[in-house]
């Protein structure tokens, strides 16, 4: 906030009049642009920022437990079967963590990581139909060809997702 | 859409900080609406109201398509 008493101009203090001229635009606060492209959210310096962190982690830690048990085979079929439900389990972890998040957001933020979310996902289906073209042409007597799912390019598409994610918020600036 | 919100916010000598803490919201959204980037919902057009006691069309000016 500008503070009358320490604006001296040629010697002069400043009218306060002239304190309250407004064709100065006060300079925008930057974005978290590093934040925004690396891990698609507005950095860990709000609470609900380190709530999303610290949920997200927590589930992929869990997730990335339950792929380790799996692959070493640790317990018998039940542990097994347990550490299966733990992987979808974390996603529905992180996806309701993100969401939460998102609901916490001002309406600006909320703006721009909706719209990042929807270009994603446009993406993700303009990547996966064009690998779906490709292994139609290479492979015309499949009906499936791989190409990869579609789970596959929502995951593909996150680096589109970041660099919406910083355009927009320049864009706001 | 043009708005007063840089005027009203000068006359009160709040910061847009400050105005981002009265209306539970960022400083960039504060910034986006004062430089006609972002329009704001209803809902926060009405906090701006309040905090400015103003009415709204005092603050906000529709300009047409």
């Amino acid at each position: 906030m500008r503070d009358p008493g320490h604006l001296e101009k040629g010697g002069e203090t400043m009218s306060e009049e002239m304190d309250l001229q407004t064709d100065v635009p006060e300079p925008g606060l930057p974005w978290p642009y590093a934040s925004l492209i690396l891990f698609g959210f507005f950095g860990a310096s709000t609470p609900e920022g380190k709530r999303l962190a610290w949920q997200s982690v927590l589930a992929g830690g869990i997730m990335f437990a339950a792929a380790l048990a799996i692959l070493y085979g640790v317990g018998g079929v039940a542990l097994q079967a347990l550490w299966a439900l733990l992987i979808p389990a974390g996603v529905v972890g992180i996806a309701w963590a993100f969401f939460r998040y998102v609901q916490a957001l001002d309406e600006l933020s909320q703006s721009i990581q909706l719209k990042a979310f929807s270009v994603a996902y446009g993406a993700a289906m303009v990547f996966y139909f064009v690998s779906l073209t490709h292994g139609l042409v290479d492979h015309p007597e499949s009906v499936f060809p791989s190409g990869g799912g579609l789970g596959f390019w929502i995951i593909a598409a996150e680096p589109v997702r970041g660099a919406t994610l910083v355009y927009l918020a320049r864009k706001y600036a | 859409m043009k708005n007063r919100i840089r005027v009203l916010r000068a006359e009160r000598r709040w910061s847009q900080a400050e105005l981002a803490d009265r209306l539970r919201v960022s400083r960039q959204t504060v910034n986006a609406v004062e430089n006609g980037k972002f329009d704001p919902s209803l809902p926060l057009a009405f906090r701006l109201s309040v905090v400015f006691e103003q009415p709204i069309e005092e603050i906000f000016q529709y300009e047409g398509e």
